[in-house]
This record gives C-alpha cells, structure tokens and sequence, in this order.
C-alpha cells in the first residue's frame, strides 16, 4: 500500500489547515506581524524537514521506528514508546480542541459526548481502512475545502476593506513567538518521518510542496479574516469562522453550518492520520497490525481524556501554542531522525 | 466397469457401443432427456445421442442425418473410417470436437451438441447443431438509449458472443470459455481486446474464476465477490450491462468483459466510479450537450442521496442557514403535521421504496397502477390530510426522479438516503458530514485489480479529467489511447 508525493502532501496539508482555519492567536501581535511570522515559520520548518527527506533517500522503505530497530531493539522499543505517546497526546489535543471548537460555535446543537465519540469513531473507521483510502478521501476533501474558500471568498469579496491591511514592525519576541507558535502546531513534521514507507517516490517535492502550500493558504486566510473583519479580527476567537458566519450565499443565508462539515471532513482526515502514521512502526505488534482494536487504543487512549477535559471544561488553549510541544516536535521530527541515520551510518560503517 | 453420477467426469469411453450405452445410461441415471439412438452408418453401428429440447431437429436433418446416409462406401465401413469421415472428410458442422472422457459427453452433450459414438472406436465426436429455445433479441432492459445500437444481450452465451463480435470484427478480441460452479458446469466466457488488455489482469481473473467453488451460477452476482479486490465497500468495483456497444466501448480500453450463460448481463471490470455517469449516448450527442447532462447527473447522484437528509438537518437544526421567507414557509408547512420532520421523512422514504419494489417486481401493466396509486392517491391524500408536509413531498419526489437518472447506483442510493435522512435527523448537519466522510472512505478503499476505484478523481489523473468535466471530442479521442492501466494512480 503506497501512495504518491501529491497525495502525501494533500493529507499533510488538510491536517496542518484543520488548525489555520479554526484558530489563530493574536495576542499582542497584529495579523501583519503574524502573516509575516508564519512566513518565517515555514523557512524554519523547510530545514526542520531535512533529516526526515534524508531518511526517505537513504532508506526509502522504512521510517525512524524501522530504522531505529535496525541499530538496535532496544533504542527501537525506546522511540516506538516515544511516538506512540505523541500520536496520543496529538489525538488528544486535537479532539479537545475539535470539542472546544464545537462548543463556542455550535452551542448546545449536541451533546459533547456524542461529538466526541462520532469524531473518534469516524476517524477510527477511516483509519482501519488504511492509507490508501485516506489519502484519497483527502484529495476529495481538499477539492470541497477549495470549494468552500472559493464560495467565502466570492461571497465576502465586496465587503472586503483594503485599509484594514497595515504593516508594522516585527520584533526579535515576535519572530521567537511565532517560530514557537508555527511549530506548536506542525505536529506534521513527527507525522512525516512516521509515514515515509507508504511514499512511492518524490519526497522532496511532497515535503517542500506541502509547505509551501500550507504558507500559501495560511496567508491567504490571515489576508482574508483581515481584510474582511479589520480590527474585530483582534476580538474574535476563530476568524475564518466568524468570517463564513457573515458570508451570505444565493441559496444559504450563512456559511458556517457548510464551514462545520468541511471543517468535520477534515479533522476526521487529521485524526486518522495520527494513527496510519504508527501503523509502520508497530512492528511489535505485526499479527494485530491492522485489527480495529489495535486502530482503536491510540484513539480510545488520547480521546477518552480528551472528553474528560471537554466535559470538565478544562486543558484548551495551553495545549496549542506552547514551547514543550514545539520541542518535543522538533525532538520527534528532527533532532531523533538525524540521530537514526547518524548511528545507522555508523553501523554501517562499522561493519 | 462401474460408473455412476460420481466417477463419470474421468472414466474413458469403452470401445464397444453396447458398454457405452450401459455406461451412459448408468451414469445420467436414465434421465428421460437424453435421447440414444442406434444408427448405422455405411453398415458400422453407431450411437447417436442428444439431449431433448437442446438441438435443432432441422440442423440434425440436414446437417448430420442426410450426410451420413449418403456416406456409403462400397463395402461395410470400419470404425476408423467412419471416424476420419466424420473428423475429417464431412462439413456437418464447423464447431465439432473428438471427445474421450464421459465429463467431454456430458458436457457438450447439455450444452446442445449432438453426440456420434463409433463402436470399436474408444472416442465419440460432438457436432455443434444447438438449437434450444431462446429469447429474441430486443432492447436492452436496464440500459436504455436513444441514439445508439437498440439490441441487448440475451440468456444464451453464444449469442451474446456473436453481438459483441459484429462489432469488433478483429482477431485481438479474444473469448476465452470456462465452466465454472460444481454442479451447473455454467459457461463463462472471458473477453479482452489482446493489445488493449494487460494480461495479468486476464490471468487473475481467470485464477480467481477457475477458484470458485460454489455448486451454481446462475447470474452475474454469483461470481462478482470472488472478482472483487475488498469487500468492505458499499459500491462495487464491477459494473454490469446488457448493451454490447456499452460493452465494446470497455473492451476497447483494455478492460475485460465476462459473458455468463443464462444472464443477459455481462461483467466489465475493472470498472471505476465515474462510469456509473456515462453511457452510449454520450457519444451520439453533441459534445455541449454530453457536458450538460452529465453535471445534470452528478447533481442527481447528490441529489438522490442527500437532498432528504441535508432538508431534514438543516430545517432541524440549522434554520439560520435558510432565508426568512423560506423559514416561514417550511415552519407553516410543518405546524399542521403530527410528525417531527425526521420522522415524516423516514416513513414517506420507506414508502416510495415499498411502491418502488412493488412496481419492479410486478407485471408492467400492474407496476404502472401502482405508480399512479402512489402518486396521485397515496401522496395526495397524505398531503390534503396533513399527514405529510407539502414541501417535504416535493423533496421525496424530486429525490426519487433523481435517483432513476443513474440506474447503476440505485442501490446506493436507496440506502444511504434513508441513513442520510437518520443521521441528518438525529445530528443534524455534524452528522451528515462524519457520514459523508465515512461514506468518502468506503468508495475510496475500493479497487479492481488495482485500478483504484475513485479513478480518475482520486488518485489524480489529470489528462483523464476531461472525460469527467466533460466529453473529449472524437477529433481527440482519435489521438489519444486510453487504457484502464492509466488509472492506477503509478506513471509508466
């Protein structure tokens, strides 16, 4: 089961947007600022990516969990232990998130619960059928969200407002903070390094694809938010949503009960990915590789707290934007993929 | 030697008449459909065997009894010479074959052949003179068009062979003959245009029929689950038809086709989504018009599916979705009716659905009464007595008409309306999405020899997407090759 660098970089780019379209901080800094930050927040991540594109190159059929068994299976335990944890701290983050999101926008439509467990179970069912299928679910999602940018755009258009665009001076605290900021939520870049055995070929360009489009769309929505809302983009929790909320189509009087399905289709794709992505790596557990249980616990494990929180109306936004998850991607995604293949090389070498 | 219904397969045929004819009775257990005849031909004792009902009494007369009576040697004729005559020297019939096994008797035997056995000779020769009774050849059933070929395919193989042969007259096309199910010994013939087909394909397939072990066959839907890559899709990567244009169109873009006696549909595979959109007429009409039907079908295929269900859950639990006078409308509509919108939903769904398989399975004459008792009595009075809202009627309706314009997906769509319908009821439009990507998933893990089912879409392939926006033009499509291979989602 294989796919190809298009349908890679979709399926990076959907679970990267899934945060860009729902929420964006602009606490002290104005959306200038973070237009330009996350600019610098992409340069950061194109170096961050080299070990994993190395990886791919040398050892094109195995990812960092494979390559780390192949020095030795203790160190491969070590980091299986390692990523398992951070696809369900990810899972975790990502459906209190989704939940705290559904709350504030679409109070009292449904139970939190039922939320909860249809998310979980949507992204478990998309899981279990594999990386094919969820690669291409994403290509047809990636065309409906087009779709839905295309109607926000064309329906909001006239009211945009060209003075509500300013620039202002960038700081040395405000490209710190958006680095920490833009990392925080690449979790993608973990997500890569775990998933290289399904690429067939063209991993640079699904890479560097990938990251130029999720800096391409990014601005887009920060231009359009700001464009549109002007300095009530400061007071609002989830612009793009408050933006769709205003958009008024032919036939739909509002556009955010069509941003709520687009924005399910993609976090049902984001949340599966997590679990596809340790499926290579569960080489200890190969006879259950791909039963539903085993699709299950990663999903069970980061959800049932997930709603726990939701429910107790706990742990959201220090979850997002903060330095220990920005470290532990670059650990996960950078630091410990360079220390595989320096040691693989070393192996090799030695014998 | 001892032979019965079990052994027959393998025991070879004895050498003299009177053992064969023992041996044959004794093995077809004296079925009063085999015929056996002693004849003599230029003095040599012969069998003649056929099957009742199967040959035609004119072929045999003419073909095999007068040329056999007036093959008369001057002395009485040896075994070997009544043979060669037979093998070799007479034009009884073209399609003739040496047979030496009791499973070669009995297997051409009920396929309609005429069966001579020569005492003396361990061998027996079978003379293609079918002639068993069939149904005329008439317009496709499920596949109905305006501009194009107005012949459909038949119950009898041969037949349906030769339709699809008129049409390609080229040696590349290929029919290859197998039997599969223990019992029925059914004929299946595999074809592929030789140049256009890759052969793995054709291996797999023939290893996966070869494979079956089921003791009948008798329609398509026997044999699609042992062709199919996964069974965990709703869809099928297989589609049918009755149309042998439709099916000549496939073959030529090295697909392969498999033609079952006894059903008048062949299975084409491997066979993609957007298919289910296309048919002959696309290619009779004028390319702007091709374009604008087939957006038409599309929005039926959303239409047949969803329109219920995103009604139920917008008007449910998204109101501000809709515009104030619309609003209006739909809650008076609603007020007089005893029914939450879901539940009204459900039942007039269940409803169509129940007048819809009665209309089906009934006479035509009788299904068409049961059309206009629907409609106009069933649905009118639902209405003037408040039982069912106006607007959710019109909704039903054009769902319904929306749903007849792709026939290939019917069974989809019946179901995945009525669950739309529960889950936009109960979830509201929350839940029409995590069904909708549930529903994605489920087309998009199907494939057919590893022809991605999604194909073209998803995986993309971008010089194939002209052919789903739109229609090339023949002026192109003289220019390009298309093959199935191409959408494998891998660059060759």
């Amino acid at each position: 089961m294989k796919i190809s660098s298009w349908q890679l970089l979709i399926l990076l780019f959907l679970s990267r947007i899934f945060i860009a379209i729902t929420y964006f901080t602009l606490e002290d800094i104005s959306p200038s600022v973070m237009m330009s930050t996350s600019a610098i927040s992409v340069a950061t991540d194109m170096v961050l990516v080299i070990p994993a594109i190395f990886l791919y190159k040398n050892y094109p059929d195995e990812n960092v969990i494979i390559s780390a068994f192949k020095v030795s299976k203790i160190f491969g335990i070590i980091l299986t232990v390692l990523y398992f944890i951070f696809a369900v701290f990810m899972i975790f983050r990502t459906v209190r998130f989704f939940l705290y999101f559904f709350e504030n926008a679409f109070s009292n439509l449904l139970p939190t619960l039922v939320v909860g467990v249809m998310l979980i179970a949507a992204a478990a069912y998309v899981a279990h059928l594999g990386i094919e299928a969820a690669a291409r679910s994403s290509s047809i999602v990636f065309a409906v969200f087009i779709l839905l940018l295309i109607a926000v755009v064309a329906t909001t258009a006239e009211d945009f407002d060209i003075t509500n665009y300013y620039v202002e001076h960038i700081d040395t605290n405000d490209v710190f903070g958006g680095i920490v900021s833009g990392l925080s939520r690449s979790s993608e870049i973990v997500v890569l390094v775990l998933v290289l055995p399904y690429l067939k070929t063209g991993i640079t360009k699904s890479v560097y694809g990938f990251l130029l489009l999720k800096l391409l769309f990014v601005e887009m929505i920060i231009l359009l938010c700001m464009l549109f809302l002007g300095g009530y983009m400061e007071a609002v929790q989830f612009p793009f949503f408050t933006v769709c909320s205003f958009a008024k189509a032919p036939f739909v009087d509002r556009l955010d009960a069509i941003f709520l399905v687009v924005w399910t289709l993609i976090g049902v794709i984001k949340l599966s990915l997590f679990t596809i992505s340790l499926r290579p790596a569960s080489v200890l557990l190969k006879p259950l590789q791909n039963s539903a249980v085993t699709n299950l616990v990663p999903f069970v494990l980061g959800g049932a707290p997930a709603l726990y929180f939701a429910y107790k109306e706990q742990m959201i936004i220090p979850l997002l934007d903060n330095e220990l998850t920005a470290a532990a991607i670059v650990l996960l995604g950078t630091v410990i993929p360079l220390v595989v293949l320096i040691l693989r090389r070393f192996k090799r070498e030695k014998n | 030697m001892n032979i019965d219904d079990k052994n027959y397969a393998h025991t070879l045929l004895p050498e003299s008449a009177k053992d064969f004819k023992t041996m044959l009775k004794a093995a077809a257990g004296n079925t009063m459909d085999v015929n056996i005849s002693d004849i003599e031909v230029s003095g040599h004792k012969c069998v003649f065997v056929a099957a009742e009902g199967m040959i035609s009494t004119q072929a045999l007369s003419e073909l095999v009894f007068h040329p056999l009576m007036e093959f008369n040697l001057d002395h009485k004729a040896s075994a070997e010479e009544v043979y060669t005559f037979l093998t070799q020297q007479s034009l009884m019939t073209i399609d003739r074959q040496e047979l030496s096994t009791f499973g070669e008797v009995f297997m051409r035997l009920f396929s309609g052949f005429a069966i001579i056995f020569i005492d003396g000779k361990n061998k027996a020769v079978s003379l293609g003179i079918q002639g068993y009774d069939k149904r005329s050849i008439e317009n496709p059933s499920s596949d109905t068009n305006i501009m194009g070929g107005q012949d459909g395919f038949i119950e009898a193989l041969r037949t349906n062979v030769s339709l699809v042969r008129r049409r390609i007259k080229s040696p590349l096309l290929k029919f290859e003959l197998m039997q599969v199910g223990k019992v029925t010994k059914t004929d299946i013939a595999i074809s592929y245009l030789s140049d256009k087909v890759d052969k793995k394909i054709v291996d797999e397939i023939r290893k996966r029929l070869m494979d079956i072990e089921l003791d009948t066959i008798f329609s398509t839907g026997y044999i699609k689950p042992f062709l199919e890559d996964k069974h965990k899709s709703i869809f099928s990567s297989i589609s049918t038809t009755d149309r042998p244009d439709s099916m000549c169109i496939k073959l030529n873009e090295g697909k392969v086709g498999i033609l079952i006696d006894g059903t008048p549909f062949a299975l084409i595979l491997p066979s993609v989504f957007i298919e289910e959109f296309r048919t002959v007429d696309d290619y009779t009409t004028r390319s702007f018009y091709t374009v604008y039907i087939r957006w038409i079908k599309y929005l039926s295929f959303i239409l047949a599916v969803a329109l219920p269900g995103l009604y139920v859950s917008i008007a449910s639990f998204h109101p501000g979705m809709l515009s104030h006078r619309l609003l209006l409308n739909l809650v008076a509509s609603q007020e007089s009716t005893p029914y939450s919108l879901t539940t009204e939903a459900v039942i007039i769904t269940i409803m169509y659905e129940i007048m819809r398989e009665a209309g089906i399975r009934l006479p035509k004459a009788v299904g068409g009464a049961v059309s206009i008792v629907g409609a106009l009595i069933i649905g009118d009075a639902a209405v003037t007595s408040s039982l069912i809202s106006a607007p959710l009627l019109i909704i039903i309706g054009l769902t319904a008409t929306a749903s007849f314009v792709i026939p290939g997906l019917n069974q989809q769509t019946s179901v995945l309306r009525l669950v739309y319908i529960a889950v936009g009821g109960l979830f509201g439009l929350y839940g029409i999405s995590i069904l909708t990507i549930a529903v994605i998933a489920n087309t998009c893990v199907l494939s057919s020899m590893t022809v991605p089912y999604t194909a073209p879409v998803s995986p993309l392939t971008v010089n194939r997407l002209t052919n789903i926006l739109g229609r090339p033009s023949f002026l192109r499509l003289q220019k390009t090759k298309r093959r199935v291979e191409d959408l494998t989602g891998v660059k060759k």
